[in-house]
């Protein structure tokens, strides 16, 4: 140490804090995560805001391009569907099936993958050796393709498509959370932590979660994105939500049949489902990047 | 194109590609300019058109493998000779004498190379295997001849005499103007008795459905489940030769898929565009797009078995909902006309001074007054689950009806199964009402009314009204043992006024079949009452 | 060496018994009749059925259940088809060699492309070549694959007419299958039509190859320049730049081999990635591959062939990820020295 410091000030704040004075700096990702936000609340309330009920047909207006097209109509901002849908009415229903379900299945594989990455952490022996190796091969393979084995034993649908996914990410988090705490019980501080007398408990609340924390919140937001990805494509290729589900995935397969037609029946919820899986990458970079920082510092 | 042709060049390089000589796009075996692909919606169940009914199948096969005894010529929708040369039919049209043409070869290919030219064994041996249930192939593939058992062919045949090599006689039971016409249908089709022999032999029976031999303008050669079917060029075909080397049915059973591949040129024709592109491909140049009225008719039938519809005077009442334009812009996006009569305008027994339905609310709630509902009731309206050329969308006509209906107070319930199940339910009797359709096996007027509203087809099930009417069936039984054109007609026409008096159905709409194809592709020739026929199709430059 | 090639091999016979007890188990999780999961037979008579209860040892308990099973996987007697009543290992084995070779073509040309950009990304000479290269591949990492594959059908295809949407091969040209790659096949074939045929084969891998390309695309740049960034901040390289070698020298002599070693190892942990992206694309541009005959086994309830196309994939992600792990070891000797046998 350079200079000695009476109060060491700047590192008294709590981790998230200073990761969060890092992000703030890049304004890329600044931007990306109010859009992030905007699509959260939107997952949440969207339903409400839409106009028209997802799954109401209009005979009368089939196939209406968007309302900036020559021939748009303006009750109908997104255009229609095949069958008189109100595009925007779906797509906004379908940010919460396809984004506020990715993340609600985040974090639910994140809880469990907490418990169950620190259990196994803390054990020893053939156990650890015998969860290594199990782990080992699931990591290998893609969580898509076990998202696929899952809904092909479930049969398709959209909570099966939920459920296929939240075990599809708990490999990786398991993984995660437990080389991350075998290394963190390895740590001075918590040794002496657990000389001053605390049991598995207090030692998981107060010196555990605080230092997990950090890299989960990055971590799931990676996790997110492929999250989303699962359920699209799962929808997209017929076995995840089955229409008339407004699931953005099934809403793009279901109108291949007018694509050539009507391009804006496929590229309107595309583009949105771009949006959000770029936003959640920009945001998981900008965390990524924000981390290594303070980790230099 | 030419950029990307050099492009390609320099990727084969790339690639590492050591024979250079394949990069030479010059040399052109212009085998792409004989060869005809057709992009069909669907697998076939059978090469043998004889155990079918279902029109992908008649498309896929019937034209291509095989030949008739006699045709329907499609564009004077008469009979005309195939492989008989001549017909003549005694004068109590009750013996029907076929002289066969010399020197009618069957395929030859790798599984089979006939010894013999076709004679009347063949015929004999085709029309045994439906008819006698003791025939060696009978109960191959099931042993259901649908077409021929709903014409009733078995109880029709007496006999039939081999005369001589080239001469077979069929004597009838009763008299029937429409023998020939269905002798002409595309399931008539003449099997090879010889390979039927050889098969016996090799104790491989069923594979006569399934690696079939005929003698018409192609050959088959190859067949992969829901990819392709593969035929080649009969050479020895007796009749003009084909100019395309080969004709490949790429089986595509998504909408969106056909049409990428039909506008990337990846097929040459398209069968069965769906209503909604139709519009969007006629404002393309580089495509032809042609409608034919086909032989079809989309009706809604009342049960007329269950109250109220045992009332004619309610079913009078509800065909006056029927609002035909509406369902024909919706439903048929414009690609229908609405229909008068049972029998579309084209056939030659159709009434010019038919009725035309109105669509009056009023009338039908005066006459349901009459009858004694002013109250209406509930029923049910079953839609069939699926699309066919005269009904793209039953389920769609069904809430459009359901619309109309509500004014009149009545509850109508749309209602649907998988087409299986919606079939046998159907043939039970279990609907009120039901919206469904036909087309057309072959160009005489009978093939309208007898399968559909006599008593005969009543007690089978394919009568979908359960509805007797002796003056109907007296009318169409006369017209049936009529040779006389104009004579028939004049029983046709009484037997469609007996239909608007009791209204046992209500027709909606005769539909187009569009055929699209690209400009360089002529003649293509569908068959108002079956499959489609590339014998004299040309390819020019793509 | 000897010690490293041992330790993948144990992995190796320790993977295959997790994917066989795996594919055997999903005879159980799959609805329906064991027996009729097995064999794919959807009619099993009684007596049939006694007969095959013995011969499948169902009656004796699951351990030999599943040596019999596995005695039935060596022999190729994978069960039939409940849709075409055609055996599984044929099928799956048509199929395969259609995905390996998108594949291949796509990570060929991943690396075509990526590695001269992310080298240029991490140049420090040109900083203003990063954040263009970065977001673009930002972009391409986080573009839907389908979505993706759909604007280039209707911009290429249907708009342009450049390219046909489906399938690897025209129907026109009949060429018969001996190794399965379609390129290959029309090389050896003895028909008239070669050069067309080859033509058209490759007009029709061309969307194909670039829709699956994109993802690894994406990740090789990010890789690349990662690692390049890393090198050229070494001592060595300083070193070598000090000693008065140019940049292409010391790109060539130090940094390329060094730079390139986590590449491999990138590939290695995405490939799983890219064989389900495979499947996605086959199913878009119906290329005749595993995926697209799997997605459809899923649709018709095939349980038979889902258990076959499952197994084969997984054993097919876990096989290479462990032939790109032995060929990053032998590339970088450091690699050996880390401990137990983890892919």
């Amino acid at each position: 140490m350079a200079k000695f410091r009476f109060f060491s000030s700047p590192s008294n704040y709590s981790p998230l804090k200073q990761l969060w004075s890092l992000f703030e700096r890049n304004h890329f990702a600044l931007v990306a995560f109010w859009i992030f936000i905007v699509m959260f609340i939107l997952s949440i309330f969207g339903p409400l805001l839409a106009p028209y009920s997802p799954y109401e047909q209009h005979p009368e207006a089939l196939l209406v391009p968007p309302a900036w097209a020559l021939d748009g109509q303006i009750n109908y901002l997104f255009g229609t569907d095949a069958l008189g849908r109100d595009i925007l009415s779906r797509v906004l229903s379908g940010i919460s099936y396809s984004f506020g379900l990715a993340i609600i299945a985040v974090v639910l594989a994140l809880t469990i993958g907490l418990f169950i990455g620190t259990l196994a952490g803390f054990s020893k022996g053939i156990r650890a050796s015998a969860l290594n190796h199990i782990l080992d091969i699931a990591l290998i393979m893609p969580s898509l393709l076990i998202a696929i084995v899952i809904v092909a034993i479930l049969g398709p649908g959209i909570a099966n498509t939920f459920w296929a996914v939240v075990l599809a990410m708990l490999p990786q988090f398991i993984h995660h959370v437990r080389t991350e705490v075998a290394d963190l019980l390895n740590k001075d501080f918590v040794i002496a932590y657990r000389l001053d007398g605390a049991n598995k408990f207090q030692l998981f609340k107060y010196a555990l979660i605080p230092n997990l924390v950090e890299g989960l919140v990055i971590f799931g937001a990676m996790a997110i994105s492929s999250a989303i990805l699962d359920i699209v494509v799962l929808g997209f290729i017929g076995i995840g939500a089955q229409t008339p589900e407004p699931e953005l995935g099934t809403m793009i397969a279901d109108s291949i049949d007018v694509f050539y037609l009507s391009p804006w029946t496929v590229m309107l919820p595309g583009l949105l489902l771009f949006v959000c899986i770029l936003t959640v990458n920009i945001v998981g970079d900008g965390l990524r990047r924000a981390l290594k920082e303070r980790r230099l510092q | 194109m030419a950029k990307i042709k050099s492009l390609l060049n320099s990727c084969l390089i790339m690639l590492g590609v050591s024979s250079i000589a394949a990069c030479d796009i010059q040399q052109d075996s212009g085998l792409a300019s004989k060869t005809l692909l057709y992009c069909s919606e669907g697998s076939p169940e059978s090469f043998n058109p004889q155990l079918v009914t279902s029109g992908t199948t008649i498309d896929a096969v019937s034209q291509q493998i095989y030949n008739r005894l006699v045709k329907i010529d499609s564009d004077s929708g008469q009979v005309v000779s195939d492989i008989a040369r001549k017909v003549i039919v005694s004068s109590d049209a009750m013996r029907y004498r076929f002289y066969l043409r010399k020197g009618i070869k069957f395929h030859s290919t790798d599984y089979f190379t006939p010894t013999r030219d076709l004679n009347s064994s063949d015929i004999l041996f085709t029309f045994s295997r439906i008819l006698h249930s003791d025939h060696p192939f009978h109960e191959v593939s099931g042993g259901q001849y649908p077409f021929f058992e709903g014409i009733g062919l078995s109880q029709l045949i007496e006999q039939i005499i081999v005369v001589d090599d080239l001469t077979i006689e069929f004597r009838l039971v009763d008299p029937q103007a429409s023998f020939l016409a269905n002798m002409a249908t595309d399931f008539a089709v003449i099997l090879s008795a010889e390979y039927g022999e050889q098969l016996i032999n090799e104790n491989r029976k069923e594979q006569i459905d399934q690696m079939p031999i005929g003698s018409g303008p192609f050959k088959f050669k190859e067949y992969k489940r829901d990819h392709y079917i593969r035929y080649a060029k009969n050479d020895d075909y007796w009749q003009p030769e084909s100019n395309l080397e080969q004709i490949i049915f790429d089986i595509t059973p998504d909408n969106s898929t056909r049409l990428a591949k039909l506008l990337t040129k990846e097929c040459d024709v398209l069968g069965y565009p769906s209503a909604s592109d139709v519009g969007f491909l006629e404002k393309r140049s580089d495509i032809d797009i042609k409608d034919s009225t086909s032989m079809n008719v989309s009706y809604w039938a009342f049960n007329t078995e269950v109250p109220p519809f045992h009332n004619p005077q309610v079913r009078k009442a509800l065909s006056y909902a029927v609002d035909q334009s509406a369902i024909i812009d919706a439903v048929y996006f414009g690609l229908a006309q609405p229909a008068t009569s049972l029998l579309p305008p084209t056939s030659w027994a159709y009434n010019a001074d038919s009725y035309v339905s109105q669509y009056n609310l009023e009338k039908a709630k005066a006459l349901l007054v009459e009858a004694g509902f002013p109250d209406g009731f509930e029923m049910d309206i079953w839609a069939m689950p699926v699309q066919r050329v005269y009904n793209p969308n039953a389920s769609k006509m069904a809430e459009i009806l359901q619309q109309s209906l509500k004014e009149l107070n009545i509850k109508a319930n749309i209602v649907t199964y998988d087409w299986g199940t919606f079939r046998k339910k159907l043939a039970n009797g279990e609907h009120d009402s039901v919206l469904i359709g036909w087309l057309a096996d072959n160009s005489d007027p009978d093939n309208f009314y007898r399968p559909l509203l006599s008593c005969a087809a009543a007690m089978s099930g394919s009568n979908r009204s359960a509805w007797c009417n002796n003056e109907f069936d007296h009318n169409v039984k006369r017209a049936l043992s009529t040779a006389d054109q104009a004579q028939r007609k004049v029983f046709y026409t009484n037997a469609e006024n007996v239909i608007r008096d009791q209204v046992p159905l209500v027709p909606i709409a005769h539909a187009t079949r569009h055929k699209v194809q690209h400009k360089y592709i002529s003649n293509v020739n569908i068959n108002p009452y079956g499959g489609i026929d590339f014998s004299a199709t040309q390819k020019g430059k793509p | 060496m000897l010690n490293y090639m041992l330790r993948k091999f144990y992995l190796l016979i320790f993977v295959t018994f997790g994917v066989t007890v795996f594919a055997f188990s999903l005879n159980y999780l799959f609805p329906g009749d064991v027996l009729t999961n097995m064999t794919g037979n959807q009619a099993i008579s009684t007596e049939l059925h006694q007969i095959l209860i013995e011969e499948y040892r169902l009656d004796s308990n699951v351990v030999f259940q599943y040596f019999s099973y596995i005695e039935r996987l060596v022999h190729g007697d994978w069960g039939v088809s409940f849709i075409t009543n055609t055996s599984i290992f044929e099928q799956v084995f048509t199929a395969l060699p259609a995905t390996i070779e998108l594949a291949m073509y796509a990570l060929l040309y991943s690396f075509i492309v990526a590695i001269p950009l992310g080298i240029l990304a991490s140049n420090p000479d040109r900083p203003w070549l990063d954040k263009p290269i970065l977001a673009l591949s930002l972009i391409g990492f986080s573009m839907p694959i389908f979505w993706l594959a759909l604007i280039m059908i209707l911009v290429f295809s249907i708009n342009l007419g450049w390219f046909p949407v489906s399938g690897r091969l025209s129907l026109i040209y009949d060429i018969p299958v001996s190794t399965g790659f379609i390129l290959i096949d029309i090389l050896m074939s003895e028909v008239t039509y070669k050069a067309e045929a080859m033509f058209d084969a490759l007009t029709h891998l061309i969307m194909p190859t670039f829709v699956l390309a994109a993802y690894p695309t994406t990740v090789l740049i990010r890789t690349t320049r990662q690692s390049m960034h890393n090198v050229l901040d070494t001592s060595y390289v300083k070193a070598a730049k000090a000693k008065g070698l140019s940049d292409f020298q010391v790109l060539k002599r130090h940094a390329l081999r060094n730079g390139l070693l986590p590449v491999i190892q990138m590939l290695g942990i995405h490939f799983g990635t890219l064989i389900t992206l495979a499947m996605v694309t086959e199913v878009i541009f119906s290329w005749p591959g595993i995926g697209l005959w799997l997605v459809d086994a899923i649709h018709q309830r095939d349980y038979p062939a889902i258990q076959g196309g499952l197994m084969v994939l997984s054993g097919m992600v876990f096989v290479a990820t462990i032939l790109f792990d032995v060929v990053y070891m032998i590339f970088d000797p450091l690699a050996r020295r880390h401990g137990h046998g983890k892919i």
